[in-house]
Formats: C-alpha cells, sequence, structure tokens
C-alpha cells in the first residue's frame, strides 16, 4: 500500500495543513502530486487578476520530517515602451 | 419501491395510472450494495438496467495511471445504466458511494415496454436526455468554472435533483460523498478540493458536516455557482 505522506500547503491567501495525507508507493508518485497539487491550485488562482503568485507544497513523511518541497511561481510583467 | 422514478418522471410530464402499474411490473425487487462496492462493473454486458432507490452512486472512467474520474452521480430515482439496454457493453463502471438499494428492469421487458407504450418510452428516453444536459453542465464546469463555482454548482445540482424527488428536508440532505471522492467528481487533487471547501466555507452560502449539507444562502450559491436549473428541465407539459 505505501506510505503516508502529508502535503501542506502554503500559498497568498494562507496555510493550509494537511492532517489527512494520503498513500504513496514512491517517491516519484510523490513528486507527480506535488505537480498535480500546484498545477491545479494555480489554474484557480492564477487567473484572479494575479500578477504574481507562489504556491509552495511540502510533503511531511507519517513521522513528521519534511521530506521534500515544491513550488510554482507566477508572475506578468507589462514591457516598457520601446 | 419505484416513487423516486415516480416523482422523477412526475416532475416533466404527467404519468398515467397504466403508466405506473406498467413501471410496477417491469422493475423489479433488486438487492443492496456496500459502499465501495461495483453496481455494474466496466465492460459488463448486463441483460438489466438499474434503478436507484435509495442511495448514491458514481459512474466512473478508472485511468491507466491508477487515477479514477466520476463522470455522473446517480440518486435514488435515477437509472445507473437505463443506457445499457441499447449500449449492450458498458465502457464505465458504476460504484455504489453510499449503502444503495437498487432495483431490476429487465432488458425483454424494457423492449416489450418500448414496443407498446410509446409515451412512458419517451419519458424514459427523456431521463436519459436529461442524464446528456447534466454531462454537458459537467464539462462546462470542468472546461470553465474555477473550482469554488464547480464544487458549488454540483450542491445546488444535487440538491434541486434530491429536492424533485423528495430526499431533502428542508434547505438540508444528505451527501455520502468523502472529500477524495468530491476531488475525483470535480477533477482536481485532494488537497486543492480541501483548499477550495475551505474557501467555500468562509463564504457560509452551505455548511457541510458529518455528510449533511446544509443550504444557508441560496440565491448566493448560486451566485457563485452560476447556476441556473433549466437544463434540468423541471417542468410539467407534454413530452
Amino acid at each position: 500500500m505505501g506510505d503516508r505522506f502529508y502535503f501542506d500547503l502554503h500559498n497568498g491567501d494562507g496555510d493550509l495543513s494537511d492532517n489527512v495525507g494520503q498513500l504513496m508507493s514512491s517517491e516519484a508518485e510523490v513528486s507527480l502530486q506535488v505537480a498535480r497539487i500546484l498545477t491545479d491550485i494555480a489554474r484557480d488562482e492564477f487567473t484572479v487578476n494575479e500578477r504574481r503568485g507562489v504556491i509552495t507544497v511540502k510533503v511531511r513523511d507519517d513521522g513528521g520530517r519534511a521530506i521534500s518541497i515544491g513550488t510554482l511561481t507566477f508572475s506578468y510583467e507589462v514591457l516598457p515602451n520601446p | 419501491m419505484i416513487e423516486p422514478l415516480l416523482m422523477n418522471l412526475q416532475s416533466r410530464d404527467v404519468v398515467t395510472d397504466e403508466e405506473t402499474d406498467r413501471l410496477r411490473d417491469t422493475i423489479k425487487i433488486g438487492r443492496t450494495f456496500a459502499p465501495g462496492e461495483d453496481i455494474v462493473s466496466e465492460g459488463e454486458r448486463p441483460t438489466y438496467s438499474t434503478l436507484m432507490v435509495d442511495g448514491l452512486s458514481a459512474r466512473y472512467k478508472q485511468m491507466a495511471d491508477g487515477t479514477r474520474q466520476f463522470t455522473a452521480l446517480q440518486v435514488p430515482g435515477d437509472f445507473v445504466d437505463l443506457h445499457a439496454f441499447l449500449l449492450h457493453k458498458l465502457d464505465h463502471g458504476i460504484v455504489a458511494l453510499s449503502p444503495c438499494r437498487v432495483a431490476f428492469a429487465d432488458h425483454t421487458e424494457l423492449r416489450r415496454l418500448t414496443e407498446t407504450m410509446p409515451h412512458l418510452t419517451r419519458l424514459l428516453w427523456l431521463n436519459t436526455i436529461v442524464d446528456a444536459a447534466i454531462n454537458r453542465e459537467w464539462i462546462a464546469s470542468m472546461g470553465r468554472r474555477s473550482k469554488q463555482a464547480h464544487i458549488a454548482h454540483l450542491i445546488c445540482e444535487l440538491y434541486v435533483r434530491l429536492r424533485t424527488v423528495g430526499k431533502v428536508d428542508g434547505w438540508s440532505f444528505q451527501l455520502a460523498l468523502t472529500q477524495a471522492e468530491l476531488a475525483d467528481v470535480v477533477g482536481i487533487s485532494l488537497v486543492h478540493a480541501n483548499k477550495t471547501l475551505q474557501a467555500l466555507r468562509r463564504q457560509e452560502a452551505f455548511a457541510w458536516d458529518a455528510r449533511t449539507v446544509t443550504i444557508k444562502d441560496w440565491p448566493r450559491l448560486c451566485e457563485i455557482a452560476g447556476f441556473d436549473q433549466t437544463y434540468l428541465s423541471l417542468r410539467v407539459e407534454p413530452r
């Protein structure tokens, strides 16, 4: 069944601790899950009048040990007139 | 036993006594399914169609990477697979999400019904058309609504569908859906589902605790969702 991992979220509108976790069978699966979470949230939050934003997911194992971190950054800038 | 189906049909047209009797003759006592059990599995060729009498089930596609997408939810009064009558082989599974009580309509008897009762046939056809209308709204939600709007839309739709079959208590209804299952309905990660629900809670349009949803501000919820119930065709008129 794999091990249980917890995905804590940090972004502009506050932090969200994961107190349920999900079973993952490999580190590759954890990495895919982090990518999925980041892109899911980006689709909703970077499209609401945001010109920049950072979303971070920190992954903990069952013992509370931080094992990895994933970050997605968005920025939009108007270029100066030539 | 088929009362929810009758209420469903009666919300769109008048159902005669003869038609009611015929439905009672056609749809027979079924069985119960436990949560997590397949009511129909992908690839099966059922010789009967299954009516949800009590409970909640979902159509699903199992993806190659192990993830799962729910493509429809069935509440009491819905056929889980009336389309199997003509499709024969099912290209998706149907899983019980709560304890489900179902009844069966044998395809031979359904065929006989379609050959002798044209108006009742049209009403059953309408049922599958409303299923398709719901699918269209779900595609619009999936592609174009924010996830807050998507979840709010789902809550609005389920409320109206359950009210039609007498399964609401004022502004409350039972929703046996875990957050992981909700994530599989709206096609997002569990973490994003939790985050979106938390954001929705702050807007106080509805509460969802211990499998009970209570709508606190219907106009506000409809506004968040962009919900217009026209697609459910809940008008009694000749069909």
